[in-house]
């Protein structure tokens, strides 16, 4: 199976072979371009075609964790610092509730 | 009906009064009310007698037009050219009215802020009000505008309260914006926070929404962000929901937002609609008109509250306009000054438990069903 | 000139503003995950441990393809944490708040402390690692010197509110010991400033009126066991006398009698007779007039595998639960007060912002950090499974003795090596499972099965079960029925 980087990172492969069936193994290469997986069946219950099959539909969902996680890891950081520190952390938000005569002594 | 608010009366006004008066009501004879009370500012006492008669004038009592309803023990303010009872003896609901500004703009405000500078003289009036309130008083009510614009008199305000009754309960009606920021400080020098109890608005669990219904940028988190901190800070919490169409349609949603976001909250309480002030001018906005659904989802998210041991109120809800199964949740929660019934509602057998009509309501010409 | 300015800020202030105005251009995303279910609709769980089931292709849209998102379902996400239009520092701190109600404080400060007062036991249960019967009673019970240690240990430890609960073999057999440990305890409580609660263990095949008056008085909950009805309780508790369950009933209404059967408690082992009969056990327990059942499988350890009786594989026990809560489900319909204990734990974990103080599901793992087993003879240990283990000569639970101080305790090797591996936030596969916020760590159960404490998810029946149940209870509370009223009526 041949997958293209663009669209495929390396941890959503691992993260994907990892939850593979019992009876598989597979061996990952890689060239420039792309990661090369080959499947071997251990035994015949089932067959390469449904393992890379239900490999291809994890590796998808993984690979959409992946982007979620790109997008929002700073977040998820922060947000459990601020949980564990919480004296220790502060962050910036929008107090600004002038009333309109506050409004014109600001002015 | 007896006008705890503003009625401006015509007022003549004897020179030796130069400063605005709090005074307390001794005695009431025919048309002579006589009062003993205070300047607000200096402090120096004053005795004075107000009048209907227009021929006392010459006394140096102070004669105002219009016939008031005035009890022993209640207690007025006497401005340079209004007068109003600002707390009444016969009411289980007095409030202090803390200032007429706000810094949100609520599509249905029943009470439309101003852009008035009354900090000060609101606190010169309480400070002095509070010193002529009764021996006991159980509750007492803060309202506006926004009671936070005042800063540190309300701070002090509350602390005089808590002082003097060590017992009562104080609601805070209040957005809540300023309570992790801008008042944060001053909410950690109030006294016997537990005696204390913050009323705040959330209408809709998504934030934008909430952020519309109240005209205010960043409402929302402020609001929350406010909520947490007197939950932190030891002080009771409401949520208070005001019933229309923007509230309603995720109000099950908002219902379950608040046991997973807010479950310390005291107390919830859902609002019938108050036909005055801006809301006059959204009508169309705003107005319910498709009852079983409001039913149905007023239910729902009581079931979902009370799932959770978050106790609910329906409030300013007439007993007839649910069904039987929700009745128990009803309060008489409107201000006497500005509460009435239909006339059909005197057949009803359950009058003295319900909650009735805002006055204001009324001309809307609601169906009642006595029971 | 300011009453002119005024006017103008007035005026902008104070003009109605649509909705449009209020809502962001962007939609930012939050940390959250999604679980695909079997029948390819998405499970997505945000940080805070909200969830919303959206259909097949959903967070695709999510992620990439954010303005084909409808309006409500983008208001079932920003309600839920996934999205917003507002910056999301806006939210930090409350989620961080949330997050910290449902993970508690990151605290060793263990609130369970087990007691093992003796290893002698009048039953011979096939299943059990740890009794045994004897005469010699030196050699299987603690000395006084040593639950005098055990007792400072206790006042020593950071938990001001603890339960204490007192284990064997048979508790009630040592029980001058339970009343001395629930005397010293009480009497210096106030001025160590600790709140005692005190359960014991006990088979109930033989308690005195004696024995029940002093629980009574000390209020000292009892934590028995009733696998089923008498031909299954029966196969399982292994008597001499072979009348357990007779014995179990005749105590029971003797505590009827002089005390209450609120106080008592009862768990039940998983046999594979079990198995075949949910409804005959649950069934039992309504009919002896218990609230409460908890369904859960043995805990597949060395001695568990090596009995034909008690080994089954997971998907046994699934059928099990299903037929067993289904069926307690339609017994409550029809009136009966009956909750699986199972599902209130997990439900709390799902419907709820709380914790749930099942040290078995959680994270940082209950092991060690919520619990804490004085064995017989002087050791402790991080768990009961931990001392169990150690039964087959494996001590990697074993974190000191009551000759050491909690500190020692706490920053050795062993204790170091548990804690390490307590965490599904730092696990590699765990922290990337979406249903990680109704879930917890075990690495007791992995160590024991696998012989690798960090544990491969993939070949982990902890996993495999804790995966099942969760997508079980939610796919239940999902069709809204009565079923699902009952279960949202057992979180509190």
């Amino acid at each position: 199976m041949i997958l293209s980087k663009q669209t495929y990172s390396l941890k959503a492969v691992r993260e994907a072979l990892y939850w593979g069936e019992k009876n598989s193994t597979a061996i990952i290469n890689e060239d420039s371009n792309s990661w090369i997986i080959d499947f071997n069946l251990e035994s015949n219950e089932d067959t390469i075609d449904s393992i890379e099959f239900n490999f291809l539909k994890r590796l998808n969902d993984f690979q959409l964790r992946h982007q979620i996680n790109e997008e929002t890891k700073n977040l998820r950081q922060l947000i459990y610092a601020k949980m564990l520190f919480p004296q220790h952390i502060s962050v910036q938000t929008n107090d600004k509730n002038d009333d309109p005569l506050e409004l014109l002594e600001g002015k | 009906m007896k006008s705890q608010l503003n009625l401006s009366t015509q007022l003549a006004w004897p020179s030796q009064y130069d400063e605005s008066i709090v005074a307390r009501v001794t005695s009431v004879i025919d048309d002579i009310i006589s009062l003993s009370g205070q300047k607000i500012y200096s402090k120096l006492s004053v005795d004075c007698i107000v009048t209907h008669n227009s021929n006392s004038n010459n006394n140096g009592s102070i004669y105002i037009k219009e016939k008031l309803d005035i009890y022993e023990g209640d207690i007025l303010f006497l401005g340079l050219k209004q007068a109003r009872v600002i707390f009444s003896v016969q009411s289980k609901t007095n409030s202090i009215f803390a200032t007429v500004r706000c810094n949100s703009n609520c599509l249905m405000c029943s009470q439309p802020p101003l852009e008035h500078d009354d900090l000060d003289e609101n606190l010169a009036i309480w400070d002095t009000a509070i010193d002529y309130m009764p021996e006991n008083m159980d509750y007492i009510g803060i309202t506006g505008g926004e009671p936070t614009i005042l800063g540190i008199r309300l701070t002090q305000l509350l602390n005089k309260l808590t002082t003097k009754y060590p017992n009562i309960l104080i609601d805070i009606l209040s957005n809540g914006r300023r309570l992790s920021v801008q008042y944060l400080s001053e909410l950690h020098r109030i006294h016997k926070p537990y005696n204390i109890k913050w009323c705040i608005p959330i209408y809709s669990d998504v934030d934008y929404i909430h952020d519309y219904i109240v005209q205010g940028n960043n409402a929302f988190w402020q609001t929350t962000r406010g909520l947490s901190q007197v939950y932190s800070a030891g002080f009771q919490s409401e949520i208070r929901i005001v019933l229309h169409t923007l509230s309603l349609a995720r109000l099950e949603q908002l219902a379950k937002y608040i046991t997973l976001n807010y479950p310390y909250v005291n107390h919830v309480a859902l609002m019938g609609l108050e036909n005055i002030g801006y809301t006059l001018y959204h009508n169309k906005l705003l107005t319910i008109d498709n009852y079983e659904d409001y039913i149905y989802k007023v239910s729902k998210a009581i079931i979902i509250l009370r799932n959770f041991n978050i106790n609910v109120s329906l409030y300013n809800i007439p007993l007839c306009h649910v069904p039987e199964e929700l009745r128990e949740y009803c309060r008489k929660s409107i201000s006497e000054w500005k509460n009435s019934y239909h006339s059909d509602c005197h057949s009803c057998s359950k009058i003295n438990e319900c909650a009735g009509f805002f006055t204001w309501n009324l001309k809307l010409n609601p169906i009642v069903y006595p029971i | 000139m300011v009453r002119a300015d005024l006017n103008i800020i007035r005026k902008e202030f104070r003009a109605f503003k649509g909705v449009e105005h209020y809502r962001g251009e962007f939609l930012h995303l939050l940390p959250f995950n999604f679980h695909r279910l079997k029948d390819e609709r998405e499970l997505l769980t945000s940080i805070t441990g909200d969830y919303i089931i959206a259909e097949a292709g959903s967070v695709d849209k999510i992620i990439n393809h954010r303005s084909t998102l409808d309006e409500p379902f983008i208001h079932d996400l920003i309600a839920g944490h996934f999205v917003s239009y507002n910056p999301p520092a806006e939210q930090i701190d409350i989620l961080a708040n949330r997050l910290r109600t449902k993970k508690g404080l990151y605290e060793i400060k263990p609130a369970l402390h087990i007691i093992v007062l003796t290893l002698r036991c009048d039953h011979t249960c096939s299943y059990c690692q740890v009794s045994r019967v004897t005469e010699n009673k030196t050699d299987y019970d603690l000395s006084k010197d040593q639950l005098n240690l055990i007792i400072e240990k206790i006042l020593d430890s950071q938990e001001s509110s603890i339960t204490v609960e007192f284990q064997g073999g048979e508790s009630l057999l040592a029980f001058d010991n339970i009343i001395y440990t629930v005397e010293a305890l009480k009497e210096r409580a106030t001025v160590r400033n600790k709140k005692f609660k005190f359960v014991t263990c006990t088979n109930l095949s033989k308690i005195t009126k004696d024995q029940i008056a002093f629980l009574k008085e000390n209020t000292i909950a009892i934590s028995s066991s009733l696998d089923g009805p008498e031909f299954i309780h029966n196969s399982i508790r292994h008597i001499k006398t072979r009348d357990s369950h007779q014995r179990l009933l005749s105590s029971l209404s003797i505590i009827d009698e002089v005390w209450s059967r609120d106080y008592v408690d009862v768990l039940m082992t998983t046999s594979r007779l079990s198995l075949k009969h949910p409804k005959e056990i649950i069934d039992e327990y309504i009919r002896l007039g218990f609230r409460s059942i908890f369904l859960r499988p043995i805990s597949p350890y060395g001695f568990a595998l090596r009995l034909e009786s008690i080994n089954y594989g997971s998907e046994d026990f699934f059928e099990f639960y299903q037929i067993g809560l289904e069926y307690i489900l339609e017994k409550c319909k029809h009136g009966f007060d009956l909750r699986e204990q199972y599902a209130c734990i997990v439900l709390k974990k799902i419907l709820t912002p709380f914790q749930d103080n099942y040290v078995d599901l959680m994270s940082p793992s209950g092991s060690m950090t919520r619990v804490v087993v004085y064995d017989y003879d002087g050791n402790i240990y991080a768990s009961d499974e931990g001392r169990m283990l150690a039964q087959n000569r494996d001590f990697t639970f074993q974190i000191g003795n009551i000759n050491q101080s909690w500190k020692e305790i706490y920053q050795n090797n062993s204790s170091r090596n548990i804690l390490s591996h307590s965490f599904t936030e730092l696990h590699a596969a765990c922290s990337n499972c979406a249903l990680e916020p109704y879930c917890g760590s075990d690495p007791i159960h992995h160590h024991a099965t696998q012989f690798d404490i960090y544990g491969n998810m993939n070949d982990s029946t902890f996993c495999k079960r804790s995966k099942f149940i969760i997508e079980y209870l939610i796919s239940l509370i999902e069709k809204g029925d009565e079923n699902s009223e009952i279960l949202r009526s057992w979180i509190h």
